[in-house]
Formats: structure tokens, C-alpha cells, sequence
């Protein structure tokens, strides 16, 4: 219903990659996360962020994106790591167990603090 | 059946007056035989009845054939009159031509004698057949011409039509008082034939059909109405002159007087031939190019309606490639489309081969033609480019002037249309012109097909999802177990799109009882094909596990690494014992248990992750199991996001309040009550705005050692299992 509501912005902070999403990660919209995550990946970018700061919601079509390469970045020393959620965004994650996954931290800094340790 | 019954009776009554006709012609041979075999003039008696005769054949004749010509006309229309009046004008001249030459030729070879009457027995019956095949010819040039006419069906000319029957029979009455009179000359006759040979052409106003015509119909009609001119014009003057053949002596001697009725008939066509020559003529010379037009225009209408008609794409094709090569003055065409990748493919081909298609193609400077062409393009000669002229330098080319129609669809190009022709300039600017309208309407055309055929591929899909429903719903439980000191009810709402959505109600091996509540990631087929999957996982292992928590851990263990890594399942698991008050809880990343427990109600969330995230040392650690000692009268609810996030057009959820809120309320006394009441809740909470995804939920209370439930289950059960509850209608 919402698919053209969503939108990645790209940003580099040194060698970590993130991705900032917007609007609504459901079934329609998760290939164009999946693809994006993917060329980074393809490119040997392996350590990103996704930031949630903008996402509205989140279906559990969305959350399966970051099962996909997560063992792929680990394997290769990087990580994705999830920044800025909503709390209604959060809970669906949490439900899920997704904290006990990955990194879910408050902001990019955070991550980026993460990263370099 | 009726209307070709009324014709047959027709013909038969037609068949009837030509009986007749032969007959009175027989006798009338015969009487005359009689009168010259007994070598004497007729008496006035015999004359008369000599003539009656003749007349009653004419009559039966004419009134024969113009039945048969009424109604042929009834059945034509005027808009084919053109062909008609050719085809009938043919079939006249004929006719006309071989009764003047074998009657000039018999009247040679039998009469002699320069009188009026005939000499003998033979020569008598000769004289009547030549003069009653005149007056044949006569009738059916009259009713031709009549017919031409008539097939415009203006009042004026229906009143010409019969001025014209009323001045033939003037004219003939006129001529015989002449006769009588032994007037050698009398002007009366020949004047009233012209003044309505006059009239005649006045009436011929409309000659538009000529122009109608192809080029080789109007050759046709010029040599006709050439030809017609001077015979009918001979035989006229012969009729109303001093006799120039032997011919109109028999039609006397057939008729007494006659011979000016025929010479009238004989004029008229003249005059008609005459009035058809000049426009044909005329129109002559631009025939080709009218035929040209008129083609186009009738190969743009076919194909026009090929396009509103077809949903065919490969006929489509094969009809445009066939139409350009008729509409333009190629040798040879092909049609080709390519794919989204680029690859080029031949969709249809007239008059070459693919192997020729390869060999053009290897030529680069062809190549690129073709795939530069952004409109229609015309190459006159190859000769002219320096790239080109390899193709053209051989003995027998396959080209030596091309057109390229690209077609597009919207705005991108998915093929081309390319018609060939062996000499150079070989096309004009015209055959362009058409050919690019062509390419205009085919690419509507092609839009249409390919959208048809989309809608009946999605009409199929949607089908095989319907089949893939059906499916999914045989693998819910059809029958809850009857549990002892427990009450059950179960709910399943489908959305449109197939999903996930999971429940069951599992006997295990200790005789315990499994309840599920789950979901698989993402909607659609792949979904379902999981879920099939999950329950075939649950069947296999419920004989093997002991408690919530295990039994999760071992569907983990099983599907882990075998599904796709982005799908994973939320799945609840509650164990419950007969006439037990002791349940133990565990949750694979699913929603929460509802809990209503000792007069509170809880949101109950053990720690789990989602089945296919985590591999079985990771998962396994991560669940916890909860175990709940109920009092009679609490309550335990199960669901899927469908209904906790079914939202309404203010994009608010559901949630789980609604839910608690009913679970503590007193009305809530028993599963189906529960079920009920949340359903109604949801439905007043989302109004008309549309469900998106399955909502799917599970109430059960513990009721307390040894009660039976099952009656009281059973009245519920079908009602309940994917049944829309009968609140439905007053809740909106």
C-alpha cells in the first residue's frame, strides 16, 4: 500500500557504510534494501549501519532482509549494525529476538564507536 | 428456412411462365409450318393467332425474368453496384454478340427470298427461332438496363422505369398502326424512342461506381461499353432502317411489328453503353492509383480490425508482415522483436529465410541501420551508399531498396518491421506513408495483445493461489481434540493474498496437548509452501517431544539451514495436560501469550527467538519456557500480528488492549465468547478499511478436573473454524 514510500539514503563515514531508511520496509519494499545491502557487500564494504530513524514500519518481510548477508559480514570481520529505531519499530525486533542477532544501538555514533573497538 | 422456402416457390412460378413461353413458342413454330406448308398467305385469323402465340411468349419471358431480376435486386445492395452491372453488362454483350452473328449466319444460309415472308417449311422455322431469340435479347437488355437503374431505388427513377415500360409499348402500338397503314416511313416511332433515349441519359445521373472500380474492372467496362456501342448501335439502325441483315425480317415475321421494339431495346443500351464508355475512360488513367488507395485503406481497416479482434501476438505478426507485403510493392518482408536483453528474434517472415536474415545482418552497416532507425526509413537504393552497396553487387540480390518500420511500444522499441524490394527504387514515398500507419496502429496493437495476455496470466495465477488457499486451509485443523477440564476455540480470518498464518492442536505422545500459533515471514506462496512445511515438521515430531520448549527447539533444529535464510517463523507453543490446571509456555519470536490469570491478566513474554534465525546452540540457549498453574475460569489467548496490527484508516493498530480488556471482563466465560468478542472489537476498531493480512487467533480456558466440554464445543466448532461470525453484518 505504501510501496513508493520508501527510500535509502547512502552515506560513508571512513570505510562503514550507512544506509539511512524511510517509510515503510514491508514485502513489496524489502528486495530494494536486500539489493542494496547486497552491492555493498559485492563492493567488500562489510561494515554498515542501518539507521531507522526515518522508518515507519516494518513488516516481518523486512526484518528476513538482514538474515541474508549477516553471516556473509561476520565471516569477513564487518557487521551490520541497527541504529536510531522507533520504539514501535523496536518492539517488532525485539520480538523476535533480533537483539540477541545484532547490535541494535541508539544512534550512529554509537555504531560507529562499535566498529572501531 | 421460411424466406428460402418463399424463393423456392419463386423459381417454381418463374419455371412456370418459361413453360408457357415455350410451349406458345412450339405452337406458334408449328401453326406457321402449317400456313407455309399449305402455300398460302394466313388468313387473318391464323395471323392473329400467330401472334398471340408470339406475344404469350414474350410475355411469359418478360414476366419470368423480371421476377428472377426483381428479385436478385431485392437481394443486392447498391454499394457492390458497380460489379453487378459489369458482370450483368458481360453477360448482355454476349448474349448479344452471339445472337447477331449465328442469326445473320443462319439467315444467310436459309432464306433466299428478299420477301417478308418465308419460302418454305424450314426457312419459317428458322425465321421464328432467330425472331423469338431477339425478342429474348431484347427483354433482357431492357431488364438490364432497368436493373441498373433500379438498383439506385430513387422514387424518380422508379418513375422513369415505368415511363420507360409505358413508351416501349407507344412506340411499339405507333410502329404497328404505321405498318398497317403501309407507311413506308414513319417518323412517329423513331421519335418517341429518342425522346426517351433522351430521357435515359438524363437518368443515367450517377456514375460514381465507376470510379469505385479496380483498374482492371474499368479496362473491362471501357472495351464493354465500346464494344456495346457499336453492336447495339448496328443492330438499331438495322431495326429502324431499311433493314441492313436479314435479321429484323424474322423478328417481323416472329412478331408482326416488332422489330422497332427491339430496335428501342437495342437503342437504349446504345445510349447506356455510350453513357458508361466516357467515364470509364476517363477514369482510366488514375485507376492504378485509386486501386492503390482503395487498397491501403482496406488493408488499414483489416488490420485495424486484426488489432481490435486479435488477442493472438504471433497472428498479429504473421498478418502485419503479409499486409505490408500487399499493400506495398515489396518482394519480400520480415517482422522481428526484441527482447528486453536485446536479443533479436524473427517473428515472422514472407518470401526469405532466416539464413538470408543472417546474411543481411552480417553486414554491419545493416545492422546498424536497422537498430539506428528511429522512424520509418526508406533506403531507395543501395547502390547510393557506399556501406550498403556489397549487398545489392550480386547477380540475383535478395535487396536493393529496403524500408524499416520500427515498432514501439510506449516509448521503447521492441521490433521492427522490414520489407524488401530486389530493384532499386523499388518503393516510393507512398508505400513509406502507408507502411509507417502500419507500424502507428501495430504498435497499439501490440500493447493490446501483450496486456491481454498478462491479464490472462494473472488471471491464472490468481487462480493457482485460490488452489494454494484451498490447500493451505486443509492443513489447519479441521477437528479440535476434545480435551478433558479444557475449552477451546479456534479462529481463522483469511486475507485476500494467501498467507502464513499457522495454528494446530497436537496430541502428543504422553497423551499431552500441544497448542500452535504461528507465522511465516512474508505472504504469498512461498509463505504457504513454509507453513505446509512447518506442519509437516510438527506432525513428524510430536511423537518424540516432551514440552513446549523442547518441541520448538527440535522444529528449530529441523529447519534451520533449510529454509531461506531471509524467512524465518514466529511460532507460540503452550503444552497443556487433561484435567491439568498446569500449562508451560514457550515463544519462537512470536506474539505474546494473553494471559488471564487468578483475576489479573498478563502479557506473557518469554524470551525466543524466531525459528530459522539462529542455529540450534544459539536458539536453544536463547528460549525460555514458562509454566503457569491456572485456576478454573483462567484463560490463555494466542494470535498472529494480523490481528494485533490490524489497523484502521487512521493507521492505528489494533493492539493488544481491546484484547486484555475482554479477556478480564465477566462476559468472557468461554472460549468461543472470548473469540467472539475480540472479532467484534476488531471489526468495530478497522470499519471498512480492507485487511491486508490473515488474522488468526486461539482462546482456551481451564474449566477444572473432569469437565467435559465437548458438547458444549461441538455446537461450536464448524461455525467457528474459518467462518465469518454471523456479528458481521451489525458491526460496521
Amino acid at each position: 500500500m505504501n510501496e513508493s514510500k520508501f527510500t535509502i539514503e547512502h552515506h560513508s563515514i571512513g570505510d562503514i557504510k550507512c544506509l539511512k531508511i524511510q517509510g515503510y520496509l514491508d514485502a513489496h519494499t524489502a528486495p530494494q534494501l536486500e539489493s542494496a545491502i547486497g552491492n555493498l557487500v559485492q563492493e567488500g564494504k562489510h561494515k554498515i549501519i542501518v539507521n531507522f530513524s526515518e522508518l515507519d514500519y516494518i513488516s516481518s518481510a523486512g526484518l528476513g532482509v538482514f538474515m541474508v548477508y549477516i553471516e556473509d559480514v561476520r565471516e569477513l570481520g564487518g557487521d551490520i549494525k541497527l541504529s536510531e529505531m522507533k520504539p514501535k519499530v523496536f518492539t517488532v525486533f525485539d520480538l523476535l529476538g533480533f537483539p540477541m542477532l545484532f547490535e541494535i544501538v541508539e544512534n550512529n555514533h554509537a555504531a560507529i564507536a562499535k566498529f572501531s573497538n | 428456412m421460411s424466406s428460402e422456402l418463399v424463393n423456392d416457390k419463386i423459381r417454381n412460378n418463374f419455371t412456370l411462365f418459361y413453360l408457357a413461353a415455350f410451349i406458345a413458342l412450339a405452337l406458334k413454330i408449328i401453326l406457321d409450318a402449317i400456313f407455309v406448308l399449305a402455300d398460302r398467305a394466313p388468313a387473318s385469323f391464323g395471323l392473329i393467332s400467330s401472334s398471340i402465340l408470339a406475344i404469350s411468349f414474350v410475355s411469359g419471358i418478360l414476366i419470368g425474368r423480371f421476377g428472377q431480376v426483381s428479385t436478385s435486386i431485392d437481394r443486392h445492395r447498391a454499394g457492390n453496384a458497380g460489379s453487378l452491372i459489369l458482370d450483368g453488362g458481360g453477360r448482355i454483350l454476349t448474349i448479344t454478340l452471339v445472337g447477331l452473328l449465328g442469326g445473320i449466319l443462319l439467315m444467310l444460309i436459309f432464306s433466299q427470298s428478299s420477301s417478308q415472308d418465308p419460302s418454305g417449311m424450314f426457312e419459317s422455322v428458322i425465321m421464328n427461332l432467330v425472331g423469338a431469340a431477339f425478342h429474348y435479347i431484347a427483354i433482357e437488355t431492357i431488364l438490364f438496363i432497368y436493373f441498373a437503374l433500379y438498383i439506385r431505388r430513387h422514387e424518380k427513377t422508379k418513375k422513369f422505369c415505368k415511363i420507360l415500360a409505358v413508351g416501349i409499348l407507344v412506340i411499339y402500338i405507333l410502329d404497328l398502326l404505321g405498318k398497317l397503314a403501309q407507311e413506308a416511313n414513319n417518323p412517329l416511332a423513331g421519335i418517341s424512342a429518342f425522346v426517351l433515349c433522351i430521357m435515359l441519359l438524363l437518368t443515367i445521373g450517377r456514375t460514381k461506381w465507376i470510379a469505385l472500380l479496380t483498374k482492371q474492372e474499368k479496362k473491362k467496362l471501357v472495351w464493354q461499353s465500346a464494344l456495346g456501342f457499336f453492336i447495339f448501335t448496328f443492330f438499331s439502325v438495322d431495326c429502324f432502317t431499311d433493314h441492313i441483315t436479314q435479321l429484323p425480317k424474322s423478328i417481323d415475321f416472329f412478331l408482326y411489328g416488332s422489330s422497332s421494339i427491339v430496335g428501342v431495346a437495342m437503342m437504349f443500351s446504345a445510349v447506356y453503353s455510350a453513357r458508361l464508355f466516357f467515364p470509364a475512360l476517363v477514369a482510366l488513367p488514375t485507376a492504378s492509383a485509386v486501386d492503390r488507395r482503395n487498397s491501403e485503406v482496406s488493408s488499414l481497416t483489416h488490420l485495424n480490425r486484426i488489432i481490435a479482434e486479435t488477442i493472438d501476438f504471433d497472428m498479429l505478426i504473421e498478418n502485419l508482415t503479409q499486409r505490408s507485403l500487399e499493400v506495398s510493392r515489396a518482394t519480400s518482408a520480415w517482422c522481428e522483436l526484441y527482447s528486453p536483453t536485446g536479443e533479436r528474434s524473427i517473428a515472422s517472415l514472407k518470401y526469405i529465410n532466416k539464413e538470408q536474415i543472417d546474411w543481411l545482418y552480417s553486414f554491419a552497416a545493416f545492422e546498424s541501420l536497422v537498430s539506428k532507425s528511429t522512424g520509418t526509413n526508406l533506403i531507395e537504393s543501395f547502390e547510393e551508399y557506399e556501406e550498403l552497396a556489397p549487398l545489392a553487387s550480386y547477380q540475383k540480390p535478395i535487396a536493393r531498396s529496403l524500408i524499416v518500420v520500427p515498432l514501439y511500444e510506449g516509448l521503447s522499441k521492441i521490433g521492427a518491421l522490414i520489407v524488401l524490394n530486389t530493384q532499386s527504387f523499388g518503393f516510393e514515398n507512398d508505400d513509406m506513408n502507408v507502411l509507417s500507419s502500419f507500424g502507428d496502429n501495430i504498435s497499439v496493437a501490440l500493447k493490446n495483445a501483450r496486456l491481454i495476455r498478462e491479464s490472462i496470466s494473472h488471471e491464472r495465477i490468481q487462480h493457482e493461489i485460490q488452489v494454494a488457499r484451498q490447500i493451505q486451509n486443509k492443513l489447519l485443523p479441521q477437528k479440535i481434540p476434545v480435551i478433558s477440564g479444557y475449552d477451546i476455540a479456534p479462529y481463522s480470518l483469511p486475507a485476500t493474498e494467501v498467507g502464513g498464518d499457522y495454528y494446530d492442536v497436537i496430541t502428543l505422545q504422553d497423551g499431552k496437548i500441544a497448542i500452535f500459533m504461528g507465522d511465516v515471514s512474508g505472504k504469498g506462496v512461498p509463505a504457504a509452501f513454509y507453513m505446509a512445511e512447518l506442519k509437516g515438521v510438527v506432525l513428524a515430531l510430536a511423537q518424540e517431544v516432551r514440552g513446549a520448549r523442547d518441541f520448538l527447539c527440535k522444529i528449530n533444529a529441523t529447519m534451520f539451514g533449510n529454509i531461506e535464510k531471509q524467512t524465518y517463523i514466529t511460532l507460540s507453543c503452550v503444552v497443556i495436560e487433561p484435567d491439568s490446571p498446569k500449562i508451560s509456555l514457550a515463544r519462537a519470536g512470536h506474539m505474546p501469550f494473553l494471559v488471564k490469570q487468578h483475576g489479573g491478566v498478563s502479557v506473557v513474554t518469554p524470551r525466543g527467538l524466531g525459528i530459522g534465525l539462529a542455529k540450534s546452540e544459539v536458539f536453544d540457549t536463547l528460549l525460555e519456557e514458562y509454566f503457569l498453574d491456572l485456576s478454573v475460569g483462567d484463560a490463555c489467548f494466542l494470535f498472529t500480528d494480523g490481528l494485533s496490527e490490524r489497523q484502521n484508516s487512521q493507521d492505528k493498530d489494533f493492539g493488544y488492549e481491546p484484547i486484555l480488556d475482554i479477556l478480564r471482563s465477566p462476559s468472557a466465560e468461554s472460549a468461543q465468547m472470548i473469540i467472539k468478542e475480540v472479532m467484534k472489537a476488531v471489526e468495530y476498531h478497522a470499519g471498512s478499511f480492507p485487511q491486508h493480512d490473515d488474522m488468526t487467533c486461539l482462546a482456551f480456558i481451564y474449566r477444572g478436573k473432569g469437565v467435559d466440554n465437548s458438547k458444549r464445543n461441538l455446537d461450536h466448532f464448524e461455525e467457528s473454524l474459518m467462518i465469518k461470525p454471523e456479528y458481521d453484518s451489525q458491526t460496521s
